[in-house]
């Protein structure tokens, strides 16, 4: 197993490297002077010949993308043309406010969905799973977009039980002295992602109880909480382990509606942000960071495997 | 320098209150009245992911924003002249530091007093602190956004301080007093003799470093060093020390900026809020949520979540009686601006027949402005007809500025184009069937056969835009134009629609559109010497005509008795040539609290809330 780990790691690198390379590459194939972009249409040569010098934007490609390499093994992300703030210091402040609200939209989602598709799946065919399925298909068909306006709309200004912003206040600490703000954004996300992981968890216990050691398991007597929990649960939860490894690069980008709707500025928007207005270290940063945590969630994924089925052995 | 700016860059405008000057959007007057509280804390919503990200007055084009300047740096540090008198696009006297300059030597040296302002550090705010931002500048054009070359600070050929009140500024040649005073001195921000340093240790009888060019860069480079830490702003022993009315205490990350008044503030009105904040948003949906689930008549904000001085998002203007409801009040807000596209007459293939004035006539008359602003800007637009605009009513315009010499009509159009030669044909494509340069001929460089189809670029993200451009082109159609419309990000637009030379691939642009318009700061004197004249920087479309040039150079010299001749005499050659096609200019709606008084937009985007007050009902 370790030394599988370190296989994937080694190719994560390469994966990487590649990710940024073709990043690199396509932004400086966008048509017109960066220089221009970021300075206005009227700049005048010395203005533009300054910045250029001044974000090495004067030398070839190949030599800013060594650069960019060299400052990225040193941990330095570079520098926003126009935050006037490293991408570093950007993603530290924002990316615990991710992990906060999409770990804990993740977490609820886990919690309600999973039992309820296991729940569904014991009562296949009756009202409950009808029911239940009819709810869980209009989430999962209701952009999250629209979702969070309605959700604005009636818990906000209507009702005015919940503010309609998350927390303002700055770092992690201020966003958990007003846990209120985050009753919303947390549950748009989470009624998407409960949509998505209940489907997931339906499925995969519907075709675990139709297995063989189910029906030996009742046979020999077990039934009940006893049976899902030994027998149905662990069984399909592969599946469900696949899509949230996956999540782990949602953490950075899935929250892009949220962070619009509900006034939470995190990574998502920024990157959004940068890619609109030309900000391209904030967007090689970003990229780099998605890459990193993609890879980990797929290498995290493989992993849960090996753990969740013992018939699964990495050599 | 005139700044292009986004359509929402700016809040305020030129709704002054009683002056009539202004459309009023159907809520109260903004104004004073209402028994005033002494204190409480007043929001105002930053433009969505708009921060201020720099506090350095002297600021490059990367962060020229109306967001660092009108409605951060201005707070802390007073330019020498304030523009924007009750909502007039005039000079405040009353809030300047520095009292109406006198122009002498047949208008080649103009004397500068300044009143007797302190900083916050106690030191006088003295002439020697205009040399200082001089000296900088001259240092450092590079990094100054507004530089133009040949403009200020080049245009002064030695700058004297007579006394400590009093500088004397000699000029290359005679300017128009007025075009001196409102786009040249209007760059001026006097900065404190505290920060002219190259390190952060003050040494005891130093030198003043930025009397030398290397002292001057070195200065410049030691505060932009300073400027590029926005978390260190507010304990910074360099920022904190200002002249303005305010004093920043915070400033977050994500662009929340709390200030509290200068308790040292010279300036005639004394900050009655306790304390100023600047709201970040990641969204406009997002603000107008926040307007909607708070109370208008909130008052003082004491918990719950609250928006003082906020805005309608394009989309939802109809919010407005909602919001009325709530009992907010909104005002209609026009700044000193007009808007336009831009052909490009240096494109191989369109260029010669952008360059026939005839043509350009014809497709301004398909520009259906009055249209437009009823349909697309959910009425919240003027129509363009002048480069010197006669709304808000200002002493610039002459009657002309009002009437559209190009109304919107097809028959017109078509007539003009077939009068030069043109085949048209309605729902296709129009042609050129009498080549040549004589009367009732398409006119110089057009072949037999041109066809009239063109590349139209625009920016993505205003629906009135996109819906504008749209109509353009169904428009277009009937009379034989096909447009081509590229819906493309704003900064794409800002780094391809650019001057450029017939040969080179960068002029392959044909029609484009900023979705901004050219708002008249901060240069504030309505002339066109930055958009209009042959190689001017501004004139990204490369137009081109000896005698509109002649007419601005008198623009920008003429003696005091002439200068209205001058103006008016510009517009009028402007407004008839069409050198870019002009279209409606957008306005914004600002959401009040209904307790929040003293509040009066200026026509040049700046804010003054140590006007605004609350009142107990």
């Amino acid at each position: 197993m370790t030394g599988y780990v370190v296989r994937r790691l080694c190719q994560s690198l390469v994966v990487l490297v590649g990710v940024t390379l073709v990043v690199f590459v396509l932004e400086h194939l966008i048509p017109g002077s960066l220089a221009r972009a970021i300075l206005g249409p009227r700049a005048s040569p010395a203005s533009i010949k300054a910045f250029e010098t001044a974000n090495g934007l004067d030398h070839p490609v190949v030599v800013q993308y060594a650069v960019f390499l060299g400052h990225l093994l040193e941990g330095n992300l570079g520098r926003s043309y126009r935050l006037n703030q490293s991408v570093d210091s950007l993603v530290a402040h924002q990316l615990p406010n991710d992990v906060l609200l999409v770990g804990t939209a993740l977490v609820l989602a886990l919690a309600i969905a999973l039992p309820l598709g296991v729940a569904q799946a014991l009562r296949r065919g009756k009202a409950f799973d009808h029911g239940a399925t009819g709810v869980v298909f209009a989430l999962y068909s209701t952009p999250s977009y629209c979702l969070g306006l309605l959700l604005v709309a009636g818990l906000a200004v209507a009702v005015r039980a919940f503010p309609p912003e998350a927390p303002q206040s700055a770092g992690l600490s201020g966003v958990l002295h007003d846990p209120r703000a985050l009753v919303l954004p947390v549950l748009t996300l989470t009624l998407v992602n409960v949509a998505l992981f209940s489907r997931y968890m339906r499925s995969a216990a519907v075709a675990t109880l139709a297995e063989d050691f189910v029906t030996v398991a009742r046979a020999k007597g077990s039934g009940g909480l006893g049976l899902v929990w030994r027998h149905v649960l662990r069984n399909s939860l592969a599946a469900v382990a696949t899509l949230v490894g996956l999540s782990l690069p949602a953490v950075l980008t899935s929250g892009l509606v949220v962070e619009y709707l509900f006034n939470y500025p995190g990574v998502g928007l920024t990157y959004f942000t940068a890619a609109s207005s030309s900000d391209y270290p904030v967007m090689l940063g970003i990229t780099v960071l998605v890459g990193a945590a993609t890879v980990l969630g797929s290498l995290l994924a493989d992993v849960s495997y090996a753990v969740l089925d013992p018939r699964v052995r990495y050599g | 320098m005139a700044s292009v700016t986004r359509r929402l860059a700016g809040l305020l405008g030129a709704c002054a209150l009683g002056l009539g000057a202004c459309s009023q959007g159907t809520g109260q007057p903004s104004g004073t009245g209402g028994a005033p509280v002494r204190g409480g804390v007043a929001y105002f919503a930053e433009q969505p992911l708009q921060p201020p990200t720099y506090i350095f007055p002297l600021v490059s084009g990367a962060y020229y924003t109306e967001e660092n300047t009108s409605w951060f740096q201005t707070l802390m540090y007073e330019p020498l002249y304030w523009f924007g008198d009750g909502g007039r696009p005039t000079l405040d006297a009353r809030l300047s530091v520095g009292d109406p300059p006198v122009y002498s030597g047949h208008d080649r040296v103009v004397t500068i007093t300044l009143k007797a302002w302190r900083w916050s550090d106690g030191e006088h705010v003295t002439a020697r602190d205009v040399l200082f931002w001089i000296d900088l500048l001259k240092a450092n054009t590079q990094d100054w956004a507004s530089y133009v070359p040949g403009g200020f600070p080049d245009n002064v050929v030695r700058a004297t301080v007579l006394s400590a009140q009093t500088i004397r500024l000699e000029l290359d040649k005679a300017y128009n007093p007025t075009w001196f005073t409102y786009n040249e001195l209007s760059q001026i921000t006097p900065l404190p003799l505290a920060w002219d340093r190259t390190g952060p240790a003050v040494a005891a009888g130093r030198r003043l470093a930025d009397t030398t060019p290397a002292g001057a860069r070195a200065v410049y480079g030691f505060l932009n060093a300073e400027a590029r830490s926005p978390a260190s702003y507010a304990a910074s022993p360099v920022w904190s020390v200002v002249d303005g009315p305010w004093r920043l205490t915070s400033l977050t990350s994500d662009g929340r900026a709390t200030f509290v008044p200068n308790t040292r503030y010279s300036g005639p009105d004394k900050p009655k809020l306790s304390e100023f904040v600047e709201l970040p948003f990641t969204s406009a949906d997002a603000e107008l949520s926040v307007l909607r689930a708070g109370t208008g008549t909130g008052g003082p904000r004491t918990s719950g979540t609250q928006v003082s001085v906020g805005y309608l998002p394009d989309n939802d203007l109809p919010q407005s009686r909602t919001l009325q409801s709530a009992g907010y009040r909104i005002v209609d807000w026009f700044p000193y601006q007009f808007d336009y596209f831009e052909p490009n007459f240096a494109n191989p293939t369109a260029g010669p027949v952008f360059r026939q004035l005839y043509f350009r006539q014809a497709f301004q008359h398909l520009v259906d402005q009055k249209g437009w602003i009823h349909a697309y800007y959910g009425g919240l637009g003027l129509p363009t007809h002048s480069p010197v605009p006669a709304e808000p009513p200002n002493p610039y315009s002459d009657p002309l500025a009002r009437s559209n010499p190009y109304p919107f009509s097809l028959k017109a159009a078509r007539s003009l184009l077939e009068a030069h030669g043109w085949k048209v044909v309605p729902n296709g494509l129009s042609f050129c069937a009498r080549p040549g340069q004589g009367d009732g001929e398409c006119g110089t460089g057009i072949p037999a056969g041109r066809r009239l189809s063109f590349s139209l670029l625009y920016p993505s993200g205003l629906s009135y835009s996109d819906d504008s451009m749209v109509d353009l082109q169904s428009v277009a159609r009937q009379v034989g134009i096909e447009l081509q419309l590229k819906e493309v990000p704003a900064t794409t637009i800002s780094a391809t629609v650019l001057p450029c030379s017939p040969h080179q691939a960068a002029c392959s642009w044909q029609l484009g559109q900023y979705g901004t318009g050219w708002l008249f700061s901060p240069d504030h004197y309505p002339t066109g010497e930055e958009i209009f004249q042959t190689g001017a920087l501004g004139n990204v479309g490369s137009y081109s005509d000896p005698s509109i040039d002649r007419l601005i150079e008198a623009t920008t010299t003429a003696p005091p008795a002439a200068e209205q001749k001058a103006l008016d005499a510009y517009a009028d050659a402007v407004r008839t040539a069409v050198p870019d096609f002009w279209q409606p200019s957008p306005g914004t709606a600002v959401v009040l609290q209904g307790n929040l008084r003293g509040f009066v937009p200026n026509a040049y985007g700046f804010i003054n809330p140590e006007e605004w007050y609350f009142t107990g009902s």
